[in-house]
């Protein structure tokens, strides 16, 4: 299972793959509703969740002093609170619904995670794509 | 998002605030609060510089430049200008092949730097700390 924003944007795997082998669905992580959602539509395809890849995010390029904080504030909407709402679900979802409990959880930080970058301080991850958004996957 | 080692090795201590630390520290958290009869792994990719639409204009949000940040040999105009150039960083189809790999592997840590660029930061960011708390010992030793 794949989740994005624009499910439009994997139009070329979707008509390659049948929905058994890749299931796509419509997820911003700034919704929380939409994270209940992926989930319960995976839980309901393929009756259990074992791995998450926990990858969506953004960057901004500027001065820490010249990054205005809605541009600030909506990256960490996405990096920090996204990702962590997700996280939180996924956690519920491998103790609460799979049976047996149990799952893996990859949370995409980046090396300027460890260590501060200058010209991205509020920053954040490079690749919203290729393995896009967070990714539900089953067995 | 790569910029060249040799570049940052000299600013490993302007360790700023930023999302991803965020998402670091609350996932460390997070991995010692669930129950290990949960039976639930997590893992922190720590991912370096990958050519992906990530560094593209369409996805990366650039703010003006801030007036006292002009000196030519000021760190955020280098990186202004190196994410704005044809950027030589690792094959992302590779890195999604490591971390499919890496998502069956249970004998990975906690945190898993991707990219030898990503394993040269945290391997310089450790080494800075070391120092750092080395010379922090002297303010420590009679405070109880």
């Amino acid at each position: 299972m794949a989740t994005l924003r624009k499910p439009s944007a994997l139009s070329d795997l979707s008509a390659k793959y049948p929905a058994s082998q890749l299931l796509v669905v419509k997820l911003d992580v700034t919704s929380p509703a939409d994270i209940k959602a992926a989930f319960a539509k995976a839980i309901e395809t393929f009756g259990r969740v074992d791995v998450v890849y926990n990858n969506a995010g953004y960057g901004s390029v500027g001065e820490i002093e010249g990054t205005p904080d809605d541009v600030a504030r909506g990256v960490f909407e996405v990096n920090f609170w996204g990702s962590a709402n997700v996280a939180r679900e996924t956690i519920r979802v491998f103790r609460d619904v799979n049976k047996p409990a149990g799952g893996r959880l990859l949370q995409a930080s980046s090396m300027a995670g460890v260590s501060g970058m200058p010209g991205i301080g509020y920053y954040s991850a490079r690749w919203a794509f290729l393995i896009p958004s967070s990714l539900p996957t089953t067995n | 998002m790569g910029i060249p080692n040799s570049f940052l090795s000299s600013y490993h201590k302007l360790t700023q605030s930023n999302s991803k630390h965020a998402v670091e520290g609350i996932t460390e958290a997070l991995s010692k609060e669930v129950h290990p009869s949960w039976n639930i792994k997590i893992t922190i990719l720590e991912i370096g510089g990958f050519n992906t639409r990530g560094t593209t204009s369409e996805s990366l949000v650039t703010v003006p430049e801030h007036p006292a940040y002009t000196a030519p040999d000021s760190v955020t105009k280098f990186v202004r200008g190196y994410l704005s150039g044809p950027l030589d960083q690792g094959d992302a189809h590779k890195a999604a092949r490591e971390i499919r790999n890496i998502a069956y592997d249970d004998t990975v840590g906690l945190r898993v730097p991707l990219g030898l660029d990503a394993i040269g930061m945290v391997t310089g960011q450790l080494e800075a700390i070391q120092k750092d708390v080395a010379a922090a010992g002297k303010f420590s030793v009679d405070l109880k």
